[in-house]
């Protein structure tokens, strides 16, 4: 690249260090002499992505191989984008800085559906087409995984494969399979064709879907006999058993986490309803405690961070919590290391972990009850009740926490007004709590926060077939909560239901939400998950424009026996299980965690059982 | 034992911020086996300070911390680790022990800057000189900002006037004062010129390196 104008544009954006690479543990390949090149894409700007663990993960285990290269791309921050296109700079990577188009994969994460039109940006400014039809055999591979990638249909016409689970099981195998093809008689066709033929591999354009007239799906028609009817999902078996993540790259520019992350165990038994997380990433599978000690000693000495994460989606699920963070203290006591378990229960487990490791700082945690009335939790099988949610905060309080902040979901199915109120309820009860106490014990300056977000069914959920409320009944919502706060110490915080509603109709959406997106790029719509950016209006056009209605996706009750879009993909869990789990919500049944018994949802051969019994 | 240590900061580590270097120096320090002093109180910080902030995007072959330790450290052994740790572009080139009271801003009064300066104006003609050198800078006035302007003449002085090195390619060297009265901004000096004299380029056509910070007292 042109240096003198790489600089120039530098200077003239916010934080430009978000383009520059270099960082601590950062790998620069000779990119001309390595075989195959991957271009991981993040599409979201720099702070947002290298915070996720996914990324280092894939980019060290690539890198890992002598014949190939993984360099890092980001969307772009606008000021940034506007330059680039002034000058006619295309999407550069942050390694060898060089372009898009020059790679060989493209590789894209997909975390969260209002980022899908960054992606066709990304896309575009690094100078590749759009649309897979329209990529020639000259053009990269365009590929992407991650949790959106389980319903992969509104990208379909942009993605020339999905991966589907978990990729360290995939992706090197799959630059494999390019190496070995990539010779005289290399084309697309033929790549794409030995891929399909890889477990945990969708290739959309080999499928095609006739809809009925009524607008949904009549059937998926595969265009060759040897394709799976359903894509299964592929997954590390042995969590002991892969790729140490023993570094990380070490951002000069504050992102959202600083700190070494090691996953505790993948998967989750809570069987909350409404989380797509806690069904497509069973079975659990725990790391022992060596393995973890090891992989935060390395991180620590080669990245110089003096915090540890321990990640996991319930972090006090972990059978041997106490030993390990005993462990972890004892090592680095030294050092003031400190240690955050993200993801924490409300429950007594929690409170004793937390009172060994947050020694200094006891300022604000959050716990997330999901819903305020009994009756709601154990309608999405959130498995707390008050009695605990009242002994967890007496607890904090006694050891010195005076700041609670509290989520919940709106607009969840079945919703009363008085599950409403029990959101209120459970803010006033944190207020008694802390100040009915004497006056000696009372430390801090208390507040509870109460935070709503707005319920969106997600696919592989048991709320997948559910409708879900419009933006009206959701503001309504808002307000009925809003309007009986009248407290200085209890706060209220809302997300906007507009982008719950667009987030809702790209989550379920088919092929035909592929225009939608397309639309609302060509229309402008950019970093759509935040709020700055986005524009309600634009995506009505966009919807509006290719003659889909929010009806047909967000506002209708899904008939159990339609077709459904994501159906296409085989999380292993079975619609049967789903089907019962919707049954049981309706009439506030709950489900056990299956580590205390197994509840048949169709995963064969769990990991867990094995392992636990 | 308090230590002063020089370093520079080139290439594209010159767009990291101030905040930045100095995360970035605090990681360096404690990656080192040396114990660094802390500050008492209810939240204990490194006994670290740093030299006026670099305005971003310019680069260095001189910038200044002072890092306290708990101990006497081994200073050549503490300068290899450090600099094993900190990336290419980043480098400490020398470091001393200095008593407790030695303050940064009190050792050095001037900058010297070179500025390159990419433009197709011809600028071989032109004798700078800093006579009436009027700046325009923003001041933070009760939350409101407003532009001043100032005669910097006394504050600045032309090192080596405008030289042609290639094409469109010239380089002006010049001394700022930097000291606990004044502090000339770079970017403001070089647009100050660029407006005595006319001439229609832009500050981002302007490539500013620190050469050395230097003391006239």
């Amino acid at each position: 690249m042109d240096k003198r104008k790489y600089e120039k544009i530098l200077r003239q954006v916010e934080k430009p260090a978000r383009y520059i690479g270099e960082e601590k543990n950062s790998i620069i390949k000779d990119f001309d002499n390595t075989d195959v090149k991957f271009a991981f894409c993040f599409p979201d700007v720099y702070e947002v992505g290298m915070s996720h663990l996914g990324m280092q993960i894939l980019y060290f285990m690539t890198n890992n191989e002598e014949d190939m290269l993984c360099e890092r791309f980001f969307a772009p921050w606008v000021d940034m984008e506007n330059k680039m296109r002034e000058e006619n700079i295309k999407l550069f990577s942050l390694e060898n800085k060089r372009e898009l188009d020059e790679f060989d994969i493209i590789g894209l994460t997909l975390q969260y559906e209002m980022s899908y039109t960054n992606i066709l940006n990304m896309l575009d400014l690094g100078g590749v087409e759009i649309f897979s039809k329209n990529r020639t055999d000259d053009d990269p591979i365009v590929v992407a995984g991650g949790p959106n990638a389980y319903n992969p249909e509104p990208l379909s016409d942009f993605i020339d494969l999905f991966i589907i689970g978990e990729g360290e099981e995939i992706n090197i195998e799959l630059l494999r399979l390019y190496k070995q093809l990539k010779n005289d008689d290399y084309t697309r066709e033929k790549f794409l064709l030995e891929a399909s033929k890889m477990e945990g591999i969708y290739v959309p354009s080999f499928y095609d879907v006739e809809y009925k007239e009524n607008s949904r799906i009549k059937s998926y028609n595969k265009k060759y006999d040897f394709l799976p009817d359903r894509v299964k999902k592929k997954y590390v078996s042995n969590f002991n058993d892969t790729f140490d993540l023993n570094n990380l790259i070490v951002p000069y520019i504050e992102t959202i986490h600083q700190r070494s992350v090691v996953e505790l165990f993948r998967g989750c038994t809570q069987g909350c309803r409404f989380c797509e997380a806690g069904y497509i990433y069973r079975p659990v599978r725990e790391r022992n405690i060596e393995i973890i000690k090891n992989m935060t000693d390395s991180q620590l000495s080669n990245t110089g961070y003096n915090e540890i994460s321990l990640s996991s989606l319930s972090s006090c699920d972990y059978r041997n919590l106490n030993e390990l963070v005993d462990v972890l203290i004892d090592e680095n006591i030294d050092n003031m290391t400190r240690i955050s378990l993200p993801s924490l229960r409300v429950d007594s487990v929690s409170t004793d972990v937390l009172k060994k490791i947050e020694e200094v700082k006891k300022t604000g945690i959050t716990l997330a009850p999901e819903a305020g009335s009994q009756r709601m939790r154990d309608i999405i099988n959130k498995n707390i009740t008050e009695d605990q949610y009242r002994e967890t905060l007496k607890s904090l309080f006694k050891e010195g926490w005076s700041k609670i902040k509290l989520y919940f979901m709106i607009g969840l199915p079945y919703e009363e007004e008085s599950d409403l109120d029990g959101i209120v309820n459970l803010g006033e009860i944190a207020k008694r709590l802390f100040f009915d106490r004497p006056k000696e014990e009372i430390r801090g300056n208390f507040s509870v926060t109460l935070s709503t977000s707005c319920f969106v069914p997600k696919p592989f959920t048991p709320f997948q077939w559910m409708k879900q409320n419009s933006i009206d009944e959701l503001q309504e919502k808002i307000y009925h909560i809003k309007n009986q706060i009248n407290d200085k110490k209890i706060i209220y915080n809302y997300h906007d239901p507009k982008t719950s509603v667009i987030e809702g109709f790209i989550a379920r959406g088919d092929r035909r939400v592929g225009e939608v997106i397309y639309n609302a790029f060509k229309l402008g719509a950019k970093f759509d998950g935040w709020t700055e950016f986005f524009n309600y209006d634009t995506w009505v056009e966009a919807i509006e424009n290719s003659g889909l209605s929010f009806e047909n996706y967000n506002h209708r009750e899904w008939e159990i026996d339609e077709i459904l879009p994501w159906d296409i993909i085989d999380p292993l869990i079975s619609k049967e299980y789903l089907i019962s789990e919707l049954e049981k919500s309706k009439n506030a049944i709950t489900t056990k965690d299956c580590r205390h018994g197994c509840n048949r949802c169709g995963i064969e051969n769990c990991e867990m059982w094995v392992e636990f019994r | 034992m308090k230590l002063r240590v020089y370093y520079k900061r080139n290439g594209n580590l010159k767009f990291i911020s101030h905040l930045n270097t100095i995360d970035l120096l605090q990681r360096t320090v404690f990656s080192t086996p040396y114990k660094v002093a802390f500050s008492e109180g209810f939240n204990p910080h490194p006994l670290m300070s740093f030299g006026n902030p670099l305005p971003l995007g310019v680069s260095s072959d001189f910038e200044v911390f002072d890092v306290e330790f708990i101990d006497d450290i081994d200073i050549e052994d503490f300068v290899n680790k450090a600099n094993l740790y900190l990336p290419d572009e980043v480098k400490i080139f020398e470091a001393f022990e200095i008593t407790s009271n030695d303050s940064i801003s009190k050792a050095f009064t001037h900058n010297l800057y070179e500025f390159r300066i990419f433009t197709d104006i011809n600028l071989d003609e032109i004798d700078i000189n800093t006579e009436n050198l009027l700046i325009n800078r923003k001041k933070k006035k009760k939350k409101r900002e407003e532009i001043i302007t100032e005669d910097i003449s006394k504050n600045v002085e032309i090192l080596s006037g405008i030289t042609k090195v290639s094409e469109d390619e010239y380089i002006l060297v010049a001394k700022l004062e930097n000291s606990t009265d004044k502090i000339i901004n770079p970017l403001n000096f070089i647009n100050g010129i660029f407006n005595k004299y006319k001439l229609n380029i832009s500050i981002f056509d302007v490539e500013i390196h620190k050469k050395e910070m230097i003391s006239e007292l």
